[in-house]
């Protein structure tokens, strides 16, 4: 079975430095394209694919409707301002961890146009390297299993996963956690970080010149890591709310509050502009949360098998999939009525994304995976659209061009290249 | 940078490119010929096969579904079992039939289990390109197919070499320990930060182990806590007094002190340098205490505290090109790898001292080391990852079905695999045989009322653990803890799946495919009138389904007796249990056996399961996966475990022998030893668009030469001395499209190739690309690579 290994996905990085600046001198204008581009992206993931018949809307296009009792039909309100989009296959990719590898990344390899980033830390590399945090991956009970293929959706290149943060209260300490004491007692401790940041960056640079490349690799990433640390100790702020509650970490039973607390912080982060690429990660593929809270006893991962004869198993998964629905409603509502700093609502600039790994959860394959998109960057919401088998690399590049880039193919281009123009008005 | 090529020392890429394809097809036609032929081979297959090809890789990786009841029983490669007579010729045949059949100029042997073939591998991708086991199976195929190759050894393991130079960034809990052991403070701060990656079971990899944004932030907060704490009181952490000795004098002894304490090594003139300018610096604006603040939470972020350098003293190089690690580094080693923390007061003067240089030397400490109960906590931790156990705490139970599920039952479970992993070692016979079979437990007259079992004797207070016999009760061996039985059972009900799974991933080193996409994968539903085992039975009559979870299943169904967490049951709700199972596809384990007890006692025998424990070991305590240049060394190590029947303590001191203790192999060379130079490091000849305006590159050196409009970039993947492998990326930098051909001067012969074609003239090496690449878009790139004797 295949296990993750750094070293060999990276193997071609000496290639990639020869042929990015290449890829960049073909690149046009990235605003060229989509004259009222979003100004930012939300990820929200949940695993363990779906049952198709009672997740699809009924109707088509403009005319639509979700079904009493479906998946999605807690998203009613605001029907308006989505997409959902059927028939978008993974193309040669099936199964849990396939799929998971496959979700945001679109299978890039170091050569390809996105280089092998997810979904959100390519847009991020794109417009939000001049942000406090240029992205912000939040994370509800994602790694009790550690981290792995499984239990990870964003990547900065092929096998370089970014991990979420899974604790509300450590979020909450990273976004104003160092902004503690008065203007002088601020200057100079950030001062003293700057100094010991100053140093650190030495030390790296001198041990750098004592190891292999296959070491070096791991410091210059450690590098990087500092450069993005450096440009988090300031920045936009606002007042801090009330902290959130404290629950346990991995707690089952606090899986919803903790979900809330991620979502607030989230939609905070995008309002006082600390960030303009989040996501929000609910479990992992095979996640294992038992949604008590509905009644239910048996794991998501569990129920999401359920085959028709068992229709107390379907039963069960379709709560727990409405109440999926249900948190991205609620997402939904925060940013449809929270303030953006440049004018409107968060939601009219900012486009979601829901995703999940896999189509049909009982045939552990990705074709059809469910999408829903909402809000700006000119998708032409209130519709339900059916693709016929295209590959979600394409949709990939329409989120791209959403947001004002123009990058013609995300991932393997062998897969498709350019955006699904029914997306757009 | 444009145009910059990475050059391996052992290739020249000459300035003159031809942009034809007029060679395309000539290593086909070559190959056909001889593919017609058939095996071509070495005098020494036979013993090559076994050595370098069965035993480390198809019997390891493959024979799990490629055995005749595996799931890949009906394919073309179908192994035969070891104990079978004549087994390694009918498998040698097996692979030298794969091995000739090159449909698209690559081996299906090669194609197949690297995810390249058309029609894919059902089996997800076994080995990768570019992975030392593709170079062997690709030597394989070249000595099969052209009798090329027949020098290299056929002995197992000839070398046994140590691994390579390493940097291994601190885990989470040697984090918190060493941090306790600098500061005498409990620490929580590393149980904080994220999860590290988990590969081969274990989340110690160093490969795996980084420094991600999120963790360089959290690694920050929590060095600026664990500094304002120290400075709290500061004499208890200062050696000196900065007031009788002079704050400068005394900031200087603190570096030095700390330092050392710290980075696990004496600093040298410029370390102390840095922090006493980092201390002067803040001290001048903000005080004494201050200074010495910021040189606590800079050091604690510092590369030198969080990686173990294992990357050995140039000057003081073994034989061969390898480089012998320092006495820090070693102490460093011993001192993580047995108690889980930094090194202690007599490890720092042994390494003074330059007394840990000799086998011996380093023995006794090792032996010193495991003596002291400091090492209960990594002999506990390893049994805790290898089962899998960290996961209790999370695993999922339905409160309706089992209301006694909490987590004071959860933590007396861990403590009962601790006492009982802990007794077994230190009091016991010590072996893996005991650690199955044993036939006690530790359990407290809390944990023994839940399980069923009698209270032991003598136990005080309803939370003091005893040792129990467990004749008669069903249970036998670690494998019937509550902790193993509960973390791999449902949140309603027993698992045979995942506790059959256990036993062939973690006890048999089997990794098991994922179920097949399209097959539905529904796990029986809940019926009252049947027995999970009835219902699990669907797996076993449905073909498809049954290849796999017959790997699986029988072996589970020997824990029927045993509920979702973990308790005895007679019966299953009046249903009658039947406890039978048997072990299928193992290498070398077989038998039947009916419940628990006869399991353990068939695993405690087990070859397999001997091997895969003490090379688990080797990839706990290394922090290294046992494939690679380590190959060779952990099956020497798993070899002399089993054949010994040796106990764990010994394992470990064996594991403190060998050559990768204290030896690395230095580096292999350099991919461009200046990738910003100009010139000599350049290739692809030379343009307008140059902005260093240099021409020329490789061999031919300064001529200009056409402007090209593509890219040629190389890495080498590896490098063992007699050989190489290569990757070849060509990008097409041009505004139109581009069928290329590469000339290039190649170091040897060519084994084996992907992705391209080559042609030989004139000592130059062209390359054209196979059908689907020959031709590029614009700015599109496309890579190939070979393998090459020397």
């Amino acid at each position: 079975m295949k296990h993750w290994n750094r070293r060999r996905f990276l193997s071609g990085m000496g290639a990639a430095l020869v042929a990015a600046p290449v890829l960049g001198l073909l690149e046009r204008d990235i605003r060229a394209e989509n004259a009222t581009p979003a100004r930012r992206l939300v990820v929200f993931f949940s695993p363990n694919g779906t049952i198709h018949k009672h997740w699809r809307p009924s109707g088509s296009g403009a005319n639509f409707s979700f079904p009493a009792g479906s998946v999605l039909e807690p998203l009613a309100a605001h029907k308006s301002r989505l997409i959902v989009c059927d028939g978008i296959d993974f193309h040669g990719v099936d199964n849990h961890e396939a799929g998971m590898a496959a979700m945001l990344t679109g299978g890039g390899t170091v050569g390809t146009e996105t280089a092998g980033k997810s979904l959100d830390q390519y847009v991020a590399s794109r417009i939000g390297q001049n942000d406090r945090f240029s992205s912000l991956e939040l994370g509800v009970q994602t790694s009790a299993w550690g981290g792995g293929i499984q239990t990870r959706i964003s990547y900065a290149g092929p096998g370089q996963f970014v991990p979420p943060d899974d604790s509300p209260k450590s979020v909450y300490t990273r976004m104003f956690g160092d902004a503690v004491g008065g203007p002088g007692e601020l200057d100079a401790a950030l001062a003293r970080k700057k100094s010991i940041l100053d140093l650190l960056r030495g030390e790296l640079g001198t041990l750098r010149g004592r190891v292999g490349s296959q070491e070096r690799e791991k410091l210059d990433e450690h590098l990087a890591s500092l450069k993005k640390l450096e440009s988090g100790l300031e920045g936009p702020l606002c007042a801090p709310p009330a902290a959130p509650p404290s629950v346990g970490t991995y707690d089952n039973d606090a899986f919803p509050t903790i979900g809330k607390s991620q979502m607030d912080l989230l939609v905070l982060a995008l309002a006082c502009d600390m960030t303009r690429v989040a996501s929000v990660q609910w479990n992992h593929t095979v996640g294992p949360v038992v949604m008590s809270w509905l009644g239910v006893a048996e794991g998501h991962h569990g129920l999401s098998h359920s085959d028709d004869s068992n229709s107390k198993g379907v039963a069960e998964f379709i709560a727990t999939e409405r109440w999926y629905a249900e948190q991205f409603a609620y997402l939904l509502e925060r940013l449809a009525t929270t303030a953006d700093p440049q004018g409107g609502m968060l939601l009219d600039s900012t486009v979601v994304l829901w995703c999940k790994e896999l189509g049909d959860s009982r045939l552990h394959d990705c074709k059809s995976v469910p999408f829903v998109l909402a809000g700006g960057g000119g998708l032409a919401t209130g519709r339900y659209l059916s693709f016929g088998g295209a590959p979600h690399n394409r949709l990939l590049v329409s989120v791209c061009h959403a947001l004002g880039l123009d990058n013609k193919t995300f991932g393997d281009p062998a897969k498709g290249s350019g955006p699904l123009p029914e997306l757009f008005a | 940078m444009l145009r910059t090529v990475l050059r391996s020392t052992s290739i020249r890429i000459t300035g003159a490119l031809a942009l034809t394809a007029a060679f395309a097809g000539c290593l086909g036609g070559d190959d056909e010929k001889e593919g017609v032929n058939g095996v071509v081979g070495c005098p020494d297959d036979l013993a090559f096969f076994e050595n370098n090809i069965y035993a480390p890789l198809l019997e390891k990786k493959c024979f799990v579904c490629h055995s005749a009841t595996g799931m890949a029983g009906k394919s073309r490669l179908v192994l035969t079992p070891r104990s079978e007579p004549g087994a390694l010729e009918k498998n040698l045949e097996v692979a030298r039939a794969l091995a000739v059949d090159q449909p698209a100029g690559v081996s299906v042997l090669l194609s197949r289990p690297s995810g390249q073939h058309p029609n894919g591998h059902p089996g997800g991708t076994i080995v990768e390109p570019g992975s030392p086991d593709y170079a062997t199976l690709s030597l394989f195929v070249t000595r099969t197919t052209r009798g090329e190759g027949c020098a290299a050894p056929s002995a197992a393991c000839t070398t046994v070499q140590p691994g390579p130079r390493v940097l291994r960034r601190l885990t989470r809990g040697e984090y918190d320990a060493t941090i306790a052991e600098l500061f005498g403070i409990e620490s929580q701060w590393g149980a904080s930060f994220v999860p590290d990656i988990v590969i081969g079971g274990f989340d110690n990899n160093e490969d795996a182990l980084r420094v991600s944004p999120l963790f360089a932030d959290q690694v920050r907060r929590a060095a600026e806590e664990i500094a304002t704490l120290a400075l709290t009181n500061p004499s208890s952490i200062l050696p000196c007094d900065p007031v009788a000795d002079g704050p400068e004098a005394c900031a200087k002894t603190f570096v030095e002190t700390f330092g050392k304490r710290a980075f696990r090594r004496p600093l040298g003139e410029d370390d102390a340098q840095r922090y006493l300018a980092l201390y002067q610096t803040i001290a001048s604006k903000e005080g004494f205490n201050e200074g010495i603040e910021a040189v606590i939470t800079a050091m604690l972020q510092s590369p030198h505290f969080l990686y173990r350098t294992e990357l050995g003293d140039e000057s003081l190089a073994g034989e061969g090109g390898r480089v012998r690690l320092t006495p820090y580094e070693i102490a460093t080693e011993l001192s993580y790898m047995l108690w889980g923390t930094m090194p202690d007061d007599e490890l720092f003067a042994a390494a003074d001292a330059n007394a840990l240089g000799t086998p011996e030397q380093i023995e006794a400490q090792a032996k010193r080391l495991l003596q002291d109960p400091r090492s209960d906590e990594i002999l506990e931790r390893f049994a805790i990852a290898w089962l899998e156990l960290d996961r209790l705490d999370a695993a999922p139970k339905d409160a309706a079905t089992y209301p006694e599920w909490n987590a004071e039952i959860r933590a007396a479970m861990i403590e009962e695999t601790r006492l009982f992993v802990r007794h077994v070692i230190r009091n016991g016979e010590g072996t893996i045989a005991e650690l199955l079979d044993a036939p006690y437990t530790f359990v407290s007259p809390k944990l023994a009322a839940f399980y069923g079992l009698p209270a032991p004797a003598g136990a005080g207070g309803e939370n003091d653990f005893g040792m129990v016999e467990l004749e008669g009760s069903g249970r036998a061996g670690i494998l019937s803890h509550g902790s193993v039985l509960a973390t791999h059972g449902k949140p309603a009900g027993s698992s045979p799946v995942h506790r059959g799974k256990l036993v062939r991933e973690r006890l048999f080193c089997q990794p098991l495919p994922p179920p097949p996409p399209g097959v539905v994968a529904e796990p029986p539903p809940v019926d009252p009138t049947k027995s999970t085992r009835e219902r699990y039975a669907a797996h076993t009559t449905v073909d498809l389904c049954r290849s796999c979870h017959d790997l699986v299943d029988p072996i589970g169904f020997a824990f029927e007796h045993f509920d979702g967490i973990g308790r005895y049951r007679a019966d299953e709700n009046g249903l009658p249990i039947d406890a039978s199972g048997e072990i299928l596809s193992a290498p070398s384990t077989t038998g039947s056996f009916v419940g628990v007890p006869e399991l353990a006692s068939v695993l405690a025998g087990s070859a397999d399961a001997q091997g895969c424990y003490a090379r688990s070991w080797l990839r706990y305590a290394y922090g290294q996966l046992d494939e690679g240049r380590l190959a060779c060394l952990s099956s020497q190590v798993a070899d002399e475990f089993q054949k010994g029947n040796l106990r764990v303590l010994d394992l470990l001191v064996a594991l403190t022998r060998t050559s990768h203790f204290t030896e690395r192999v230095a580096d292999p060379p350099e991919p461009g030893g200046n990738p910003t130079g100009s010139g000599g490091s350049g290739a692809g000849g030379a343009g307008g668009s140059d902005p260093t305006g240099s021409g020329g590159a490789g061999a031919s050196g300064g001529d200009p030469g056409p402007t090209l409009p593509y890219v040629v970039a190389t890495t080498v993947d590896s490098d063992w001395g007699s050989g190489y492998q290569l990757t070849v990326e060509v990008t097409n930098i041009g505004k139109e499209s581009l069928t290329w051909s590469i000339p290039m001067q190649v170091d040897g012969t060519i084994d084996n190739i992907w992705n391209a074609s080559y042609t030989v003239t004139d000592g130059t090496t062209h390359f054209v690309g196979a059908a689907h690449n020959a031709t590029l878009a614009p700015g599109q790139a496309t890579s190939f690579g070979f393998v090459a004797t020397r």
